[in-house]
């Protein structure tokens, strides 16, 4: 059976039956605006060598993850008075300056701060914090505190202004649901768990015919109407993509990545990175890892959760630098809010406000930003932030994607010093 | 100069047909029958429309939210306790547990109601009815994820399905006093000295003029004008919030809306909005947008607008003009729309004769197509059209279809889906072209490979 048509192929076929003049309107749009496209000019480039655009993986940490017991603040007293069953013995706390340092189950993640490959930013937050998960969630998906914006992700909304009419790929999410933050008016975003699932699925029996059938069904028919001609374009562009990330898939089994743990994090960090390797034309990559909401017995609980990601980061950046990737790829973690400084009743903690933020990779400004939040001058008890998130995105935005910031974020935020200078244009060299 | 909306008149070369007829049920309802087809093209253009407008009584209320209520009502009556002993809620951490259970009952309620309301879309015996409600949904939007409230919910469908092809006017005015609506735009925080903007605004951008028709001091003076208009603080004995106006919470001193000047309240402000020439045109064109094509003529537009002024703001007589009309049956109107993930679904029961259908997993890969019922993803609604297809939804779609088929969703009767024909007659309700009819008779795709792929294809994807 003779393979699908490649994204290239389609866009070359486009391109003849635009210069064929077969009347198909919506088509001619759809061209005509993708050749104006930049993305998709670097698409239909793509040809000629391997993809040279920066790519971001964003990864979410569910539930409130406590920011105190990540990057622990073992210079001061107040800590330890605050949390007499859960603060880190200072002694264990892996130092990463004279103020704070990383638990001991972030060992991996030690390695590669020396390294020169991680960028912590202190004290994120916004203003009027929320303490609700949903809500909190949705404010930092939206990157609207005020909520009277578009009730849209500030992913999607990069998705939607710089690549109007590009594939269908443009973000993925390796889990079934799409995330608010990836989601846009335009939907060029795919979420799927493993990516031998995402497709076209034939009734049980009916397989390679039924497949087959759809190919050849999918040919643009001349007279067809101009709703159905874009449709064919789009389901045409949909099993293409599908078939992409299958063939993707086929390369991914012969390679497994370099020490991945077995958990399911890792294992999706293990995709991104093989999907990055097999030249998938995506820019953001979203991977969550939930269970942070630690109300009671924390210590077991999220001991077990940040030594998963530790361990899944660090193969995924090991992976990546044998790839040769490095360069091409940044991390960055957030939750929706930290956790309260004093530790309650249950040895948990409850929601609070302000954490630290990871970037991670060769991109990443190594080093310890922001300062660390005063544990005694407190908001109802939780830390007051010292950065805006949306800094934080604004930097990612400029610095790694190169793209302007402010139509995105619906304001304008100081640029930080936690992505090296030019990474985003070095990437693309 | 023909606007569009003239009546389509039945000539030899162009007469009224099954083709016709099966295209005014659809864009009226959801995946119409042979049998309705054939009823409608026997009965002739003008007994076809008048007969969409058959509404039936109203339904019965489920009985889905007696959980909620129950739960409500615990949840109140320990915090009253303890609000009765001046005591502090936040010392009393038996009542979280009492709330999140508030929560969960809601939670379950709105599926049941989803559940509830597909089902109708599925089987009233006025599906005009539950179109209209669909679009009331997704104008004047709602959002059970900021309403937290799903009998309030109900009571908002149950509004649109009453006044669906009633009079605009009344319609804005039940919705301005609906609970729902009172909390998803914050109008129950709207009071005099602390105005809360929302609804005002979104009256006027969204619901009832579009930009460029106000300003921002037609916005603020319009806030004051709704102050006071809020919820009862008490619900009813059956859980129901409902409207009050509080004089003391309202401004009643003079405001300039739209130019002119008078100590106004929100009936004033609806009054001075619906007399502008830009409020029949706004309902008029999404109106056209929704029923006709994605980018209407300007002309039908505009008659449509004459049509909704001269009948001031009845809509039947407005929609039955615009299913009447030469505009409607253009061959470049027909086939062209996308099918909203309601109509797809829907329209998959229906014509696949699904018994028992799981709707609760349905209305779950509504929401992965794009729809979540009840969720509307702002308050501008669903953007529809084209924007409803991308490669998650087109599968989302066919993994329906296969799930009708196969009976992982309910139970189907294929009986009708024998052949390609048979199945492009029943699910297109018109011929397949040459070409793809070709693919389909290929030998080695069973009937249910057939009716699979038919129900993936873009011809059926389109209304």
């Amino acid at each position: 059976m003779r393979d699908m048509m490649t994204r290239r192929e389609f866009l070359a076929k486009g391109l003849t039956i635009v210069s064929a003049g077969v009347t198909a309107p919506m088509f001619l749009t759809r061209t005509a605006l993708a050749l104006n496209n930049p993305w998709d000019q670097q698409l239909a480039a793509q040809a000629s060598g391997r993809p040279d655009w920066p790519v971001l993986v964003v990864v979410q940490l569910g539930g409130g993850n406590d920011g105190l017991n990540t990057i622990v603040p073992w210079v001061h007293d107040e800590y330890y008075r605050a949390r007499p069953r859960l603060a880190v013995p200072q002694g264990a706390v892996l130092r990463l300056n004279d103020e704070v340092g990383l638990n001991p189950v972030l060992k991996p993640l030690k390695a590669l701060f020396d390294d020169g490959r991680v960028s912590i930013v202190q004290g994120v937050g916004y203003p009027n914090p929320n303490r609700s998960h949903f809500r909190s969630m949705e404010i930092w998906q939206t990157a609207d505190p005020t909520g009277n914006g578009p009730r849209t992700g500030w992913l999607g909304r990069l998705f939607d202004s710089e690549c109007p009419d590009c594939g269908q790929t443009a973000g993925i999410t390796l889990s079934p649901e799409m995330p608010l933050a990836m989601q846009g008016t335009g939907g060029r975003v795919v979420a799927f768990d493993t990516p031998e699932r995402f497709g076209f699925h034939p009734l049980a029996g009916g397989g390679a015919a039924e497949q087959e059938a759809l190919r050849q069904l999918l040919q643009p028919v001349p007279g067809d109407e101009p709703m159905v001609d874009f449709l064919t374009h789009t389901e045409m562009n949909a099993v293409v993509a599908a078939s992409d990330i299958r063939r993707i898939a086929g390369k991914l089994s012969g390679d497994t990545g370099t020490g991945y743990p077995r958990d399911p994090f890792s294992q999706k960090l293990r995709i991104v990175a093989g999907l990055i390797a097999a030249d998938a034309p995506t820019r953001v990559y979203y991977v969550s890892l939930g269970g942070f909401d630690t109300h009671a017995a924390q210590e077991g609980r999220q001991d077990r959760l940040l030594a998963t990601l530790g361990a899944g980061l660090a193969a995924f950046v090991a992976d990546l630098k044998q790839k040769r990737l490095d360069d091409r790829v940044l991390t960055m973690t957030f939750s929706e809010f930290g956790r309260r400084v004093a530790e309650n009743a249950s040895a948990g903690t409850d929601h609070g406000t302000a954490a630290p933020m990871l970037l991670i990779g060769g991109p990443a400004a190594a080093g310890v930003h922001g300062t660390q939040p005063s544990l005694t001058d407190l908001d109802m008890g939780d830390l007051k932030f010292g950065i805006d998130f949306r800094s934080v995105y604004a930097t990612v935005l400029e610095r790694w994607m190169g793209v302007k910031s402010e139509p995105i974020l619906g304001g304008q935020f100081p640029i930080l010093d936690v992505i090296k200078p030019h990474a985003g244009t070095v990437a693309r060299v | 100069m023909p606007t569009g909306l003239e009546p389509f008149v039945p000539a030899a070369g162009d007469p009224w047909d099954a083709a016709k007829a099966a295209h005014l049920l659809r864009r009226a309802g959801f995946g119409p029958l042979p049998e309705d087809v054939a009823a409608a093209a026997a009965a002739g253009p003008d007994r076809a429309v008048d007969r969409l407008f058959a509404f039936p009584p109203e339904p019965p209320m489920p009985s889905i939210f007696g959980d909620a209520v129950g739960a409500e009502r615990e949840a109140d009556l320990a915090l009253e306790g303890i609000l009765a002993r001046r005591e502090r809620p936040k010392d009393h951490p038996e009542l979280r547990p009492l709330y999140e259970e508030v929560n969960r009952a809601h939670q379950r309620a709105i599926g049941a109601l989803t559940a509830w309301w597909l089902d109708r879309m599925a089987h009233s015996p006025a599906p005009l009815q539950e179109k209209l409600t669909l679009f009331w949904h997704g104008h004047f939007t709602s959002s059970f994820g900021d309403v937290h409230d799903a009998m309030a919910m109900y009571y908002q469908n149950a509004l649109f399905r009453r006044d669906a092809a009633g009079n605009f006017a009344r319609l804005v005015d039940g919705v301005a006093r609906d609970p729902a609506m009172l909390r998803y735009l914050n109008n129950d925080q709207n009071r005099k000295g602390h105005p809360n903007e929302n609804w005002a605004r979104e009256l006027m951008e969204l619901f009832t003029l579009g930009i460029g028709h106000y300003t921002e001091t037609d916005v603020r003076e319009s806030a004051r004008a709704w102050t006071g208009w809020t919820l009862r603080d008490y619900r009813t004995f059956e859980g129901r919030r409902s409207f009050a106006f509080k004089p003391q919470l309202h401004d009643a001193g003079q405001k300039t809306f739209l130019g002119q000047t008078g100590a106004w309240d929100g009936a004033d402000v609806m009054r001075i909005i619906l007399a502008t020439p830009a409020a029949p045109r706004w309902i008029a064109g999404k109106l056209a947008r929704f029923f006709v094509a994605p980018e209407p003529p300007d002309s039908l537009v505009d008659a449509l607008a004459a049509e909704v002024t001269a009948r001031n703001y009845e809509l039947k007589p407005v929609l039955r003009s615009l299913f009447r009309s030469r505009a409607f049956y253009q061959p470049a109107v027909m086939h062209a729309q996308v099918k909203s993930p309601a109509e797809f679904v829907v329209g998959a029961v229906r014509q696949l004769g699904v018994r028992q259908p799981d709707w609760t997993r349905l209305s779950g890969a509504m929401a992965l197509m794009g729809q979540h019922l009840f969720f509307p993803p702002t308050v501008a609604g669903w953007d529809g059209g084209k924007r409803w297809m991308n490669a998650g939804t087109v599968f989302a779609r066919s993994d329906v279809a296969a799930g009708l088929i196969t009976g992982r969703l309910g139970t189907p009767d294929l009986g009708g889906l024998s052949s390609p024909d048979a199945a492009a007659a029943r699910l297109l309700g018109r011929p397949l072209p040459a070409a793809r009819r070709a693919v389909l008779a290929q030998p080695g795709l069973g009937p249910d490979a057939v009716a699979h792929l038919v129900m993936t294809l873009p011809e059926y994807q389109v209304a």
